[in-house]
């Protein structure tokens, strides 16, 4: 493995025998103590009751354990973690289990200690009509006192606005008892229904908050419908009156910018693109050095053919009142991009592309995901790749009666703290050195020489399936 | 806490239960256990209950947290009720929910017959049949479409895009036994909110443990009165439909309640 990545296989090895299909990722690691890291996925608890699970690693990433303290019937069904800046705090934002009705029901979660074994406190919850896919961002900024305060900003798809359904949950002092949050509607364009599951937060210290959707402006089946990508902005960490206003599109004159417009993004919740489902993919990430809050990325996927899923680069360095014209990064059949900036300038950007030939609602032993890590020295302008991981696309088999989505993810996450890119991406886990290229670290049972997975007794072949892996890059 | 339920009780709650003696207090088995001062090593002498992923560690010390570790000292042998708390790669921690010294309630925990593995899953499958309105065995004559044919396209990743069957009713195992014929709504979704719900299909025959109450309309109040009669039951466990030509544990539970009969 070379010295400057590392990538870890997350499962520990009491839990060898384990096949789930642990997908969807996230990660926090704690700016105030890098050797503290959560990380989470679509992993069970594996006791088969009591509170969800998170992976814990109090070495830097070397190591993973899994804790159950997340309150939610035995797993989530979304989940993202974010450490405040240096108060040691964590957040969660949860899709909150058992299921009790139609209606996905919100939690806002809170621990100042994962190792204490107890389970997380509940901020926020929230029902009525539903919500859904919270992405949580935390910061930890002056109080202008003397002292320090979490501000926390969860983008969420919150079914009680509709059609206009991009939110922020936003607390501007999240690490108090009382915690008080206050949901803003951050779409005030008519829409043609409910904007796309994917809302994203980005903090800056300064104060400059961003925000991104997709805003749905047609569409009559799920396969055509048409989406602007929006990106709207506060100046006040989330806490102007009203809330991400500061930002309006040069053409219509309303609250937020059109990065682009009537893009193609067919909603297809079946195994169609290497056995994942697609339909809304979406990261914004601002530059976190003093000075540089108006250097802001953002990418999306669209189609923009008749069967692909393209992922588009695009930058803004005016505080996202206008964007670069051509993509700095264009990549066909992808998904899951991820962007970070780190302390030097050094833009990171994680994604999951599909190779080999592509066809609908088909996969074969010719397709591989493989995921890359580009950084660019020079804002985006050139690029260094590296592949983290190209596994086989077509393992394990999502058919039925056994389908279940989504097969990689709908989003993992990438983050910076100092000069280091921190991320977690889930892939099929066959213990392959050549799916592998820049080295993996397995804690599970396994051979490589015979690419077998072993239960916890070393002998019993344990079935390939969907793993988190973590990994650290240091430019 | 020791003895403030029964052991029956607890074996309800409890997804980890063993025969264990106390090795050390304030100690852990596990470097990601940091603070000892509710912990105490327990070396696991019988298992009696367990999921699979506890099943292994029969011989072996394992770290367990006490809501009050002053209860147990150092030489102490107890059955242990617990739940999992934290998987590692040197082993396993639990919450303590409590325990109780062996004796002849501790022991009538576990049918000799019986793996600890298949004893968890018997009683799960028994918790599942009390909590279901109607159990029935029967077929599937048709299934169709729930919802309003004229929504718009839903961008709903965990919409559970639901169905509906109808099962004509061979015999009913508990519930309203005049019931001759059943609606039974099911999520057709393969979200992983939903991808582990029965996905029922014209033709199929077997058991049906069903629930009332279920609101598919979309919002997070109960669809209908608690005590009333529901015009439909959802099956959304696994274990809420099993096959009549796979005997599980629907089939196996059946057959050890009386009253009940299996065709």
């Amino acid at each position: 493995m070379p010295a400057n990545v590392m990538v870890v296989n997350l499962i520990p090895r009491s839990l060898s025998g384990e096949s789930n299909p642990d997908s969807e990722p996230n990660l926090a690691v704690n700016p105030a103590n890098p050797q503290l890291m959560v990380a989470s996925a679509f992993t069970p608890n594996p006791g088969r009751s009591g509170d969800a699970p998170i992976y814990v690693s109090t070495d830097g990433g070397n190591t993973w354990s899994l804790h159950a303290i997340v309150p939610s019937d035995q797993m989530t069904a979304d989940i993202t973690l974010r450490f405040g800046s240096s108060s040691n705090n964590l957040y969660a934002g949860i899709i909150r289990t058992p299921i009790v009705s139609n209606a996905p029901r919100l939690n806002i979660l809170r621990t100042n200690n994962v190792l204490s074994g107890l389970p997380m406190d509940v901020l926020v919850d929230r029902t009525g009509q539903g919500v859904d896919q919270p992405y949580i961002q935390a910061a930890t900024v002056p109080d202008g006192k003397g002292g320090s305060v979490d501000v926390v900003v969860c983008g969420d798809n919150d079914f009680n606005h509709q059609p206009q359904s991009a939110t922020m949950d936003v607390s501007g002092n999240a690490g108090t008892a009382r915690a008080p949050f206050k949901n803003s509607v951050v779409d005030v364009r008519p829409a043609a229904g409910g904007d796309a599951p994917s809302i994203r937060p980005a903090i800056h210290s300064d104060g400059t908050v961003y925000g991104a959707f997709l805003r749905r402006v047609s569409g009559t089946t799920n396969s055509n419908l048409r989406y602007d990508v929006v990106v709207v902005r506060d100046d006040k960490l989330a806490g102007s009156n009203p809330a991400f206003a500061a930002l309006t599109d040069p053409t219509d004159g309303l609250v937020g910018t059109r990065v682009a417009q009537n893009r193609l993004i067919p909603f297809l919740n079946q195994p169609v693109f290497g056995q994942e489902r697609i339909g809304s993919t979406l990261t914004i990430a601002v530059d976190p050095r003093s000075g540089q809050s108006g250097t802001v990325f953002l990418a999306w996927a669209d189609r923009v053919g008749k069967t692909d899923y393209t992922i588009h680069l695009v930058k803004s360095v005016d505080r996202g009142k206008t964007w670069s014209k051509a993509d700095l990064l264009t990549v066909t059949n992808a998904t899951n991009p991820a962007v970070a900036i780190n302390s030097s300038g050094v833009v990171g950007f994680v994604y999951q592309q599909l190779t080999g030939p592509f066809k609908p609602n088909h996969v074969s032993a010719a397709n591989r995901w493989v995921t890359h890590f580009q950084t660019s020295k020079d804002g985006g302008t050139t690029w260094n790749d590296l592949v983290l991981a190209t596994t086989p696309a077509n393992v394990p088999p999502n058919n039925p009666p056994n389908v279940t989505l989504p097969y990689l993810g709908d989003y993992l996450h990438l983050m910076a703290i100092g000069n280091d890119f921190y991320g977690v991406f889930s892939a099929n886990n066959t213990p392959d050195p050549a799916n592998f290229p820049n080295g993996v670290v397995f804690q599970r049972n396994h051979s490589t020489a015979t690419k077998t997975l072993f239960d916890v007794d070393g002998v019993t072949h344990v079935d390939v399936s969907i793993d988190p892996f973590f990994f650290k890059v240091s430019p | 806490m020791p003895n403030t339920s029964s052991p029956e009780d607890l074996a309800d709650k409890a997804r980890f239960v063993f025969r264990g003696k106390v090795e050390k207090l304030n100690a852990a088995t596990l470097p990601e256990v940091r603070d000892t001062s509710k912990t105490a090593v327990v070396r696991v002498e019988e298992t009696i209950q367990s999921p699979k992923a506890l099943s292994h560690y029969t011989g072996h010390s394992i770290t367990v947290q006490f809501a009050n570790p002053a209860e147990v000292k150092v030489g102490d042998e107890a059955v242990f009720f617990t739940d999992a708390w934290l998987f590692g790669n040197e082993g396993i921690a639990v919450r303590s929910l409590g325990h109780h010294p062996p004796g002849p309630q501790t022991a009538a925990l576990r049918p000799s017959e019986e793996d600890p593995i298949t004893h968890l899953e018997d009683r799960d499958t028994r918790k599942h049949y009390d909590g279901a309105d109607m159990v029935v065995s029967g077929r599937i004559v048709s299934v169709r479409l729930f919802g309003d044919p004229k929504a718009g396209p839903s961008t709903r990743e965990h919409d559970p895009d639901w169905r509906e069957a109808v099962v004509d009713i061979d015999q009913v195992h508990k519930g309203d036994r005049g019931k001759k014929e059943i609606v039974v709504r099911f999520p057709a979704s393969q979200d992983r909110m939903w991808h582990k719900a029965p996905k029922l299909e014209v033709g199929q025959s077997g058991y049906f443990l069903l629930h009332g109450g279920f609101n598919t309309t979309g919002t997070e109040a109960r669809a209908v009165p608690v005590g009333a009669t529901p015009d439909f039951y959802t099956v959304l466990h696994p274990e809420d439909f099993e096959l009549g030509d796979h005997p599980g544990q629907i089939q196996k539970l059946l057959s050890r309640i009386p009253g009940t009969g299996t065709r």
